[in-house]
């Protein structure tokens, strides 16, 4: 007992010193016991009063442990405040800044503590004009503390404080920035007022990135700004001048898997996301789907040439074809017979669902499961969208499908797709972070080698000779496929609502397993005016796009320009004009 | 040991013996804690001396001097005064209530301006030292339980009522509190002290509702809930809750206190000057403090064990007392553990008034030390 309330008492940690104290007040107390003389009873109820004040102290002492360190009440600043979540920065490829955090303050306001609620009220009302006036009287009413407003600057912050309101406090909080605004808004999504991931990449990596924020890393992304910047740059104005309602643009590695662009317009800025409508949040890439149209015919051919139920030099009859009640048509009706180079670049609806319906649905449909059109995009997204796909496939569906009916996918599960295709035949997950050099890439064979090579030569014929001419880029290459698809409103086609698509990959040539990049552009109802000629189709309206981006991202990407060889620089070819409706 | 009881005659009356004989390391310990005092005042107003520290560190170094002084005198002259000292304050505790100048709502002080005096203060050391000398002529027996323990019981009764009428709660309690634990040093049997502590604790309820000042009552009641009104007598208590609780374990470091010095706490130079030492300081600012204080009293109590007289040692423990129960009801109150009573932190706040209480009280625990050797005979005096 005395021992204790001496250690209180003795901040001098002398052990003889201590020891010397105790034994003189123990001392005193035997002494006292031993002689029993009356006056020496008031030493020992010295000493009692001194155990009591000792005991006293310690209490107290204890009562100042629990204000300043247990009490509930947490003020302006302090160490505690600070220790807010943080979120590492995010980077692109080559470590430019995304998005990064800035210190703000958070507004508190305490009614307990509030002297006068009115006077409170008109000063916060004019130093915060934002503030909502409802709201604030609630909060100054209420029986507990609320948080007002987020995001205050220093310079706010300072304002507010000087006004020198009882019960208003402030804590730092950590605020997501956007340098670049709206750029990449869709896939790098944003956060709400708390610092929690609610979209985007933000979403999908939320863990990672508080981890990373924790040890200062920042988190690189596998987009490039260079190429984002041209593909938005390129998509926006695109879609602007052809009137259309909205578009997609998406650049991938085939080899990698890595999405080095990816553009949804409308967008939106990822700071205020309450102020941007659902529409402009939709990312168009990941979340919506569509019908593709003529896009899927790399699908279905690519299958016809792997399961060696066709060649390139198979020949179709184009001239009609009818399945139950349903006649399939073509753009341009041609009464002749056209090989499967001339059905692709062509486009023949009834030459692809010819070659289809000779494979069969069982032996196409494992095709497109394997080309990831019955799955959801793999990627990290959490709002990669399921595909609308037919559950039971008769020949109707198999026609219908082997040209882009009658199954809606994501922009994304075709990029994944084609990138398959055309990257020598191994489906390769996609994927928004960066790869570390080196990691295996894990794939998986959908199509034979050989038959990726006879696909990339198709594309570019497309490009050189059919519906793809504008996409074509002198010396780079350019393959790819358009698809127009007229949108299915109510059970019925809407002739003059289109999806309009170009999927496009470059270099088509060199070895199969070389370095090749995936354009895919989407334009959603194009109105046709006089920039794309009147026309609503893709060879007007996405190709041209898709041309446009690649010129302009190629250097990045290191893909060297050749000299067109002669026999291979695109001519007009007159008959093969199909682009015209009517 | 410089003198040892074993000494010359009139050795132990010469002033440089007298001066070895002081405990400086209590009056260190005073120093300390006015230097941090002055530190925090300095703090308070800003990162200014004005208006504050400056008043505060002359009016201590003037204390000290005079406490040096008081514990050079004799203790027999210490003995002799003590009825006469009593006499006259509770002469001017009646003075303050027919004639008495009313500051802050309270009649408390006699005379204008700087030659004011709060009569109260005078009689803290006068009781003290006045039932020292009673139970000096006391024997072991009578101080037990006898008859003659009503004279006591009235000498601590009279200045009690009389201060809480002035108003003065806090003062009030300090006296009944000190008185009470004289007598429990002087020997009271247990068979009194049990009952009496046990009915004060059942008293006090009903008391609060129908004794005390409707302004008293309310501080109590505010206390136990003083949410129920932040922006009046809870707004102390709450503040300096904030204040207290915003230190954390290292505090926000010195004259970064936003709480104090952006004016949210009340009465931050005086009552409440503990919380900015738990703001500023944290919790090891208020370990330290305390254990100055603690130390203070631990060594005080030391020096009245050790006392050859009676007197010496009922009036050191009990000077030692009234210090510590300064600081443990207002500690308290700063923390939020006790209802807000203007008690103020001994030699940390500003205010002359204690401070020159607290100062020649510690100047007649010196001279117990000084005179320790001392053997007072019974019932001599200036006065009876």
């Amino acid at each position: 007992m005395s021992l204790f309330d001496i250690r209180i008492q003795a901040p001098i940690p002398s052990l003889r010193w201590l020891a010397e104290r105790v034994w003189s007040v123990e001392h005193a107390f035997e002494r006292a016991k031993a002689q029993a003389r009356p006056e020496e009873d008031t030493r020992v109820r010295i000493f009692m009063v001194l155990c009591v004040f000792g005991l006293a102290f310690g209490l107290l002492t204890l009562g100042a442990t629990r204000a300043a360190l247990f009490s509930g009440k947490q003020t302006v600043s302090g160490p505690a405040a600070a220790a807010a979540a943080s979120r590492a920065d995010l980077v692109d490829r080559n470590g430019e800044l995304i998005a990064t955090n800035l210190v703000h303050y958070g507004l508190y306001v305490d009614p307990d503590e509030v002297w006068d609620v009115d006077q409170t009220r008109q000063a916060l009302l004019a130093a915060a004009p934002q503030l909502n006036a409802q709201r604030l009287q609630k909060a100054l009413t209420a029986d507990h503390v609320s948080y007002l407003l987020g995001g205050l600057t220093p310079q706010d912050k300072d304002r507010i404080h000087a006004l020198g309101l009882p019960g208003i406090s402030f804590a730092e909080e950590d605020k997501r920035v956007y340098p670049l605004g709206v750029s990449a808004s869709h896939l790098v999504g944003f956060v709400d007022s708390g610092g929690q991931g609610i979209a985007g990449m933000e979403r999908a990596l939320d863990a990672t990135i508080r981890q990373a924020g924790r040890s200062g890393q920042p988190v690189a992304l596998a987009i490039d700004l260079r190429v984002q910047g041209a593909l938005e740059d390129e998509l926006s104005s695109a879609i602007v001048k052809l009137g259309a309602k909205g578009g997609v643009g998406i650049v991938t590695d085939t080899q990698t898997g890595e999405v080095l662009g990816m553009a949804s317009y409308p967008d939106f800025d990822p700071a205020a996301p309450g102020r941007a409508s659902d529409d402009a949040k939709l990312n168009r890439a990941a979340s919506s789907v569509f019908e593709m149209g003529s896009t899927f015919k790399v699908f279905t051919l690519s299958a016809a040439l792997d399961s060696g139920t066709a060649t390139l030099d198979s020949r179709v009859d184009v001239s009609s074809l009818r399945i139950g009640d349903r006649q399939i048509h073509d753009d341009e009706k041609s009464n002749r017979v056209m090989t499967l180079s001339e059905v692709f670049i062509h486009s023949s609806n009834i030459g692809t669902s010819k070659l289809a319906l000779q494979m069969g649905g069982d032996r196409l449909v494992p095709y497109f499961d394997a080309f990831g059109l019955f799955r959801p995009a793999p990627i990290e997204l959490r709002e990669s969208a399921r595909p609308l796909a037919p559950r039971k496939w008769s020949e109707t569906t198999v026609a219908s499908a082997s040209f882009g009916h009658a199954i809606s996918v994501t922009p994304l599960q075709v990029a994944a797709g084609v990138g398959a295709v055309a990257n020598g035949g191994v489906y390769v997950p996609l994927t928004l972070k960066k790869r570390v050099p080196g990691q295996p890439i894990v794939g998986r064979r959908v199509i034979k080698p050989e038959t990726s090579e006879a696909m990339l030569g198709l594309m570019r014929l497309n490009v050189m000779k059919g519906t793809g001419t504008k996409a074509n880029v002198p010396g780079l290459r350019v393959g790819g496929k358009t698809g127009s698809a007229e949108k299915a409103i109510g059970g019925h086609y809407e002739r003059h609502k289109v999806v309009a698509s170009f999927a496009s990959v470059f270099p088509t040539d060199g070895p199969v397993n070389q370095k090749r990049y995936l354009v895919l552009i989407l334009v959603d109802e194009p109105v046709g005016n006089a920039f794309s000629m009147g026309q609503r189709t893709a060879a007007w309206t996405a190709a041209p796009v898709a041309g446009r981006v690649i010129d302009r991202i190629a250097p990045f990407l290191g893909v060297r320009r050749v000299t067109d060889l002669p026999n291979l620089t695109p001519t007009p070819v007159p008959e093969v004009e199909t682009e015209g409706e009517q | 040991m410089t003198v040892s009881a074993l000494t010359r005659p009139g050795q132990r009356d010469r002033i440089s013996v007298k001066l070895g004989e002081i405990d400086w390391r209590l009056a260190g310990l005073l120093a300390f804690i006015a230097g941090i005092g002055a530190m925090m005042l300095y703090s308070i107003a800003g990162g200014s001396w004005k208006p504050w520290a400056e008043a505060h560190l002359i009016r201590f170094a003037l204390l000290f001097g005079i406490m040096i002084i008081l514990s050079l005198v004799d203790l027999r002259v210490w003995y002799s005064l003590a009825y006469p000292a009593y006499a006259l304050a509770l002469l001017l505790l009646v003075a303050v209530m027919l004639v008495g100048d009313v500051r802050l709502g309270a009649r408390r002080w006699l005379g204008h301006g700087s030659l004011s005096l709060q009569p109260s203060e005078l009689m803290k050391i006068a009781l003290v030292m006045a039932l020292g000398r009673f139970y000096h002529n006391l024997t072991a027996k009578q101080a037990r339980w006898s008859w003659k323990l009503l004279i006591p019981v009235a000498m601590i009764g009279a200045p009690v009522l009389l201060v809480a009428k002035q108003p003065d709660l806090g003062t009030a309690i300090l006296l009944a509190l000190t008185g009470g634990i004289m007598m429990f040093m002087g020997g009271l049997t247990w068979k009194v002290i049990w009952p009496v502590v046990i009915g004060v604790c059942v008293a006090v309820p009903p008391a609060v509702m129908f004794v005390l000042k409707p302004f008293q009552r309310d501080r109590i009641m505010t206390f136990l809930h003083p949410d129920k009104d932040p922006s009046g007598t809870g707004y102390h208590i709450i503040q300096s809750e904030i204040a207290a609780g915003s230190g954390g374990f290292l505090g926000k470091g010195y004259l970064l206190g936003t709480q104090s010095q952006l004016n949210f706490l009340p009465e931050k130079q005086t009552d409440f000057i503990f919380a900015t030492v738990a703001e500023e300081f944290g919790f090891i600012g208020c370990f330290v403090v305390l254990a100055a204080y603690g130390a203070i009293v631990f060594t005080a109590l030391r020096i009245a064990s050790t006392s050859h007289s009676h007197f010496g040692r009922m009036a050191a423990a009990g000077m030692t007392a009234t210090f510590a129960f300064y600081v443990l009801i207002n500690g308290a109150m700063v923390i939020g553990l006790a209802p807000v009573v203007g008690v103020p932190m001994p030699l940390l706040s500003y205010g002359g008034t204690v401070m020159v209480t607290v100062m020649i009280g510690f100047g007649l625990v010196q001279a117990v030390r000084v005179h320790r050797y001392f053997e007072l005979p019974r019932g001599r005096g200036f006065l009876f």
